[in-house]
């Protein structure tokens, strides 16, 4: 059933933010384009026509993508409300699936949304640059390549990257949780429940920030990440040791860790919520 | 005949509020069952808790031997009082959707309600005026072969012609295998083709009989025993 779910939610995120992702990347080759051929940067063109052709189109990427941000967060909050929450509920919640694979059909939808608008950024800058080939760009590239390949790094760099992937999806998966567990709470209100769904994030945001301060104090956090240990992240030069990394990657380890356990308890207090105290209006 | 329906003791309150109180209530299969009660009386409530929608406060249910989730989900049909369509889906998307999750949706069938009412697959949704959205609700509902259908005042806020299409295509679609339950305040329209009538006055049930018992032991219809019944809150 999660499969068949998501056909439905992808479809609605795809319509949504489709026209927002093309936008992007088109806006960006022209900008490139023009930065290429229109506007000389380095000092032939007028200022208007530098203004037009090359300030203005560059403010309206910076602006979508800022738009593309605020409104995949109201995406996300405004699928889980009406969807499942709203007069849709009827719908979704009479559908044979159970109340979990909602809640995993909406979040990885989230989270898809955020990998793709992540990449569609990281394509338009690329894009960009790539099209507009700015003085010496290739040079640098190339050499950029050259430098990157001399570098001996440690063996257990790569892990450190993959482990930063994972932390940030993982991450990402917990944030949208604690969204939906804060409207879930809200929902238990009677009235004003879009009121009481955002005291409850506040409130859940409040109880982490205590529980972590604790853990720190307590010296529980410290032992988790590793710190405090005699490994030296960083030589007297302050460059990055191997011993470094390898905290770093324990360091990691213990966050990932504690996202997947602090999203699976918002996952599952939403879960109970839907299934025992679901009341649509 | 098999019982599909079992109630046991069930009650519901909200907050002070008893929306439900005590109801035990058994339906059969292959019957067509009123829901009969003014405004607030529960009806609702107990077909949202038949659906799964809302948990009891106290007692059990039975659908086919199973209480509420996604094994009865499969085998309920449920039309709500209100419009539950996705704003950005069109007609097809939601006769795909209905296709992908019942198995029992029959798809041929929907494809003969859509061109009854002059419904184009590729219409958005948020086009359609309030009263095909309804029609529409009520076409995929009923383009299932389903054990139990429960339809929550499915002709209130309608004029007569619309109350005969929808009661029409309720008569000429659902499953005789499967049990409908229809709730509403309106009697006197469902009346004709009711095998069973059930009255809940103030979430309890006041009665429960065949409206063929009901005509002989009256002498007259379900729609009078109703009114007099309820004259005082009527």
């Amino acid at each position: 059933m999660l499969g068949k779910l998501m056909k439905y939610d992808l479809r609605s995120c795809l319509r949504k933010f489709g026209p927002l992702w093309i936008a992007a990347v088109a806006l960006s080759v022209l900008i490139g384009l023009s930065f290429r051929y229109v506007v000389d940067i380095e000092g032939g063109s007028s200022g208007l026509v530098t203004f037009l052709l090359g300030v203005l189109p560059s403010m309206i990427l910076f602006g979508l993508f800022i738009a593309m941000a605020v409104l995949a967060l109201i995406f996300v909050c405004e699928r889980f409300y009406k969807g499942l929450l709203g007069d849709e509920g009827y719908l979704m919640h009479t559908l044979p699936a159970s109340a979990g694979a909602h809640i995993a059909s909406k979040g990885l939808t989230a989270l898809i949304l955020e990998i793709v608008s992540g990449l569609v950024a990281l394509l338009s800058g690329v894009l960009l640059v790539t099209v507009y080939r700015p003085a010496g760009f290739a040079e640098g590239w190339v050499e950029f390549w050259r430098m990157l390949a001399q570098l001996e790094l440690p063996s257990v760099f790569p892990w450190v990257l993959v482990e930063g992937v994972v932390l940030f999806l993982v991450s990402a998966a917990a944030q949208t949780l604690k969204i939906y567990a804060a409207i879930a709470l809200g929902h238990l209100a009677k009235k004003h429940r879009a009121l009481w769904a955002l005291l409850a994030y506040v409130g859940i945001g409040i109880v982490l920030n205590i529980l972590f301060g604790v853990g720190v104090s307590s010296g529980l956090v410290e032992r988790l990440l590793g710190f405090g240990s005699s490994w030296g992240m960083f030589t007297a030069n302050g460059e990055l040791t191997v011993s470094g990394l390898g905290m770093a990657a324990g360091a990691m380890g213990s966050a990932i860790l504690t996202e997947i356990l602090i999203g699976a308890a918002f996952f599952f207090l939403t879960r109970y919520i839907l299934k025992k105290h679901l009341n649509l209006e | 005949m098999n019982e599909l329906v079992r109630c046991a003791n069930l009650s519901r309150s909200f907050g002070e509020v008893r929306a439900l109180n005590n109801v035990n209530l058994s339906l059969p299969s292959g019957r067509i069952v009123g829901l009969l009660g003014p405004n607030g009386s529960g009806k609702t409530t107990l077909i949202k808790i038949l659906n799964g929608l809302l948990q009891p406060s106290a007692g059990e249910v039975r659908i086919d031997g199973n209480a509420p989730g996604v094994a009865t989900k499969r085998i309920i049909s449920y039309l709500p009082d209100r419009g539950y369509f996705p704003e950005w889906m069109r007609v097809s998307d939601m006769i795909d959707l209905f296709s992908d999750f019942y198995a029992d949706f029959d798809r041929a069938k929907a494809a003969e309600m859509c061109r009854a009412l002059g419904l184009d697959g590729k219409l958005a949704i948020k086009t359609l005026s309030k009263g095909t959205r309804e029609k529409m609700q009520l076409m995929l509902v009923m383009s299932r072969s389903a054990k139990l259908y429960l339809l929550d005042e499915p002709i209130a806020g309608v004029d007569p012609a619309a109350r005969e299409f929808i009661m029409r295509t309720i008569l000429t679609n659902y499953s005789e295998d499967g049990t409908v339950l229809i709730s509403t305040h309106l009697i006197l329209d469902v009346e004709q083709v009711l095998d069973e009538a059930v009255f809940l006055r103030q979430g309890e049930i006041v009665l429960h009989e065949s409206v063929d018992s009901i005509r002989e032991r009256t002498g007259g219809s379900v729609d009078q025993l109703f009114r007099d019944m309820f004259r005082a809150q009527l």
